[in-house]
């Protein structure tokens, strides 16, 4: 979306919207059968397994985030100068990129009982640019 | 002032990238989790557990109670309750060439799982030649022919070391402690490679290491094959200084009443047969647990034949195996009397 005030004024906006990405995560913590004949089952070598279930089990949060521009143009002796002042991620969401989980603070494993989280981690929060452009 | 607050407000938002985000398990939670394996020299036993959450790390899953109908071959065998989070009867011996099933009712859930008892693997023949090396180790290459049955077969090789030690006299009781490792198969041979299509010449991901010499039929369906494998020993060696070493005892020691002597050293050859079940489950358990720390691999899923839940049945057939054994004193097993010793393992 554009809006030009002026010659010498606009500003441009775009927001992107996309439905969160299907991932496998597991969901349970399953105990190994012990195998007869084995010293790894003896010594703890795989005691437990996480359990998928299903493929695709889990949506990830949904991605979406505004970009806003804002141009400034005069018209020069050989081209047309543009001043840009614009904001990537306007409003520093915190898009998924890759989900893990990680052991809880003691003060968290207490409230909630559970020793692990699922965890985000995001790239690119709200990014201000400028840049100058010359035309000819 | 302004300044400040402004680059820290700035800092805080470009640090800020991980947060903490719902994750509710709670309904895939508490899976009925079913793990047997059964052979012709076991007595049949099973384990019921219950699934924990997955974030909940490191906690055992806590045993389950229900109710089994264990069929044979289709014929009902026995119909049973568990005790403390498992089936047991010991007057049930699975039997090779047959199909079991077991129906379970647990937690207001039903599963289901079946699995077949393989024959005893066919051995053609063993062969073994010892080599000592210049370090006074014994090297053993065993060449094991073995004859494939008509269809898909699935075997596991592996190898026990049980030695015998006895213990100076305390308090006018001799001690005797035994001591078992499972033996790493050591091997070049192209069945274990195959499992994993891990012939060595990988350049980016060598794959895991076949560490329960697991091997199907697939290069010698319905044939003869040989199989190649090596043990390694050093302190099997008599003419080694430090024969017995390791705190094992030294047979040749003058004076019991110094230390330890070992009494005997054996090494037994299993060639199991086993069922697919079995095979594909180890298969994928060693596959989950080479890559579980990886995180730019997919999730291996380990494999489950239990429906409605998770977990594993799975047949072998243990009856082929070969001992090799070297006694170094005499000794009867009637005058050695089994017990548990804490802080011993088990001794005799």
């Amino acid at each position: 979306m554009t809006h030009r005030f002026s010659k010498r004024f606009d500003v441009g906006m775009t927001w992107v919207y996309g439905t969160g990405n299907a991932v496998t995560l597991p969901t349970q913590n399953v105990n190994a059968a012990p195998i007869p004949f084995s010293s790894y089952s003896y010594y703890g070598y795989q005691n437990q397994y996480e359990y998928y279930g299903q493929r695709n089990n889990y949506r990830m949060p949904s991605y979406h985030r505004m970009d806003v521009g804002f141009n400034v143009h005069k018209q020069k002796k050989h081209g047309i100068r543009t001043w840009n002042i614009s904001v990537y991620n306007a409003y520093g969401r915190q898009n998924p990129f890759f989900l893990y989980f990680e052991s809880t603070t003691q003060s968290e494993a207490q409230a909630t009982g559970k020793s692990r989280k699922l965890s985000q981690l995001s790239l690119f929060p709200i990014i201000p640019s400028i840049s100058y452009s010359y035309k000819f | 002032m302004k300044r400040i607050v402004f680059f820290t407000l700035m800092l805080a938002t470009l640090l800020s990238c991980t947060k903490t985000i719902d994750f509710d398990n709670e309904e895939l939670a508490h899976l009925v989790v079913v793990n047997s394996m059964i052979g012709t020299d076991h007595t049949f036993s099973a384990l019921l557990t219950q699934s924990t959450s997955i974030l909940t790390d490191g906690q055992t899953n806590p045993p389950l109670e229900g109710t089994m109908d264990l069929y044979e071959d289709g014929t009902l065998l026995r119909q049973f309750p568990s005790q403390r989070g498992g089936f047991s009867a010991l007057d049930i011996q699975p039997e090779a060439g047959k199909n079991y099933r077991m129906v379970i009712s647990a937690n207001g859930q039903q599963v289901e799982a079946e699995t077949n008892i393989p024959l005893q693997t066919e051995v053609v023949s063993i062969d073994t030649m010892s080599t000592k090396t210049k370090f006074n180790s014994i090297i053993t290459n065993y060449k094991l022919k073995i004859k494939d049955a008509v269809g898909e077969d699935y075997y596991r090789l592996f190898i026990v070391h049980e030695m015998l030690t006895m213990i100076p006299k305390e308090n006018d009781t001799i001690r005797y402690l035994p001591y078992i490792n499972y033996d790493r198969v050591q091997s070049e041979d192209p069945v274990f490679k195959s499992v994993y299509n891990n012939f060595g010449d990988e350049l980016i991901d060598f794959g895991p290491e076949n560490d329960y010499a697991i091997f199907p039929d697939t290069y010698f369906q319905g044939k003869e094959y040989t199989l190649q494998f090596t043990t390694y020993s050093y302190y099997r060696n008599p003419a080694n200084p430090n024969f017995g070493g390791g705190g094992y005892g030294n047979p040749n020691n003058p004076d019991p009443a110094s230390g330890p002597q070992k009494i005997f050293d054996r090494t037994t050859i299993h060639i199991q047969h086993l069922s697919k079940d079995l095979y594909t489950y180890l298969k994928y358990l060693e596959l989950y647990t080479y890559y579980s720390s990886n995180p730019f691999s997919e999730p291996v899923a380990v494999y489950s034949n239990v429906k409605n839940g998770v977990g594993i049945f799975a047949g072998f057939n243990d009856e082929a195996k070969f001992i090799y054994e070297d006694t170094y004193i005499p000794y009867s097993m009637d005058t050695i009397k089994v017990e548990e010793v804490q802080g011993y393992s088990y001794g005799y």
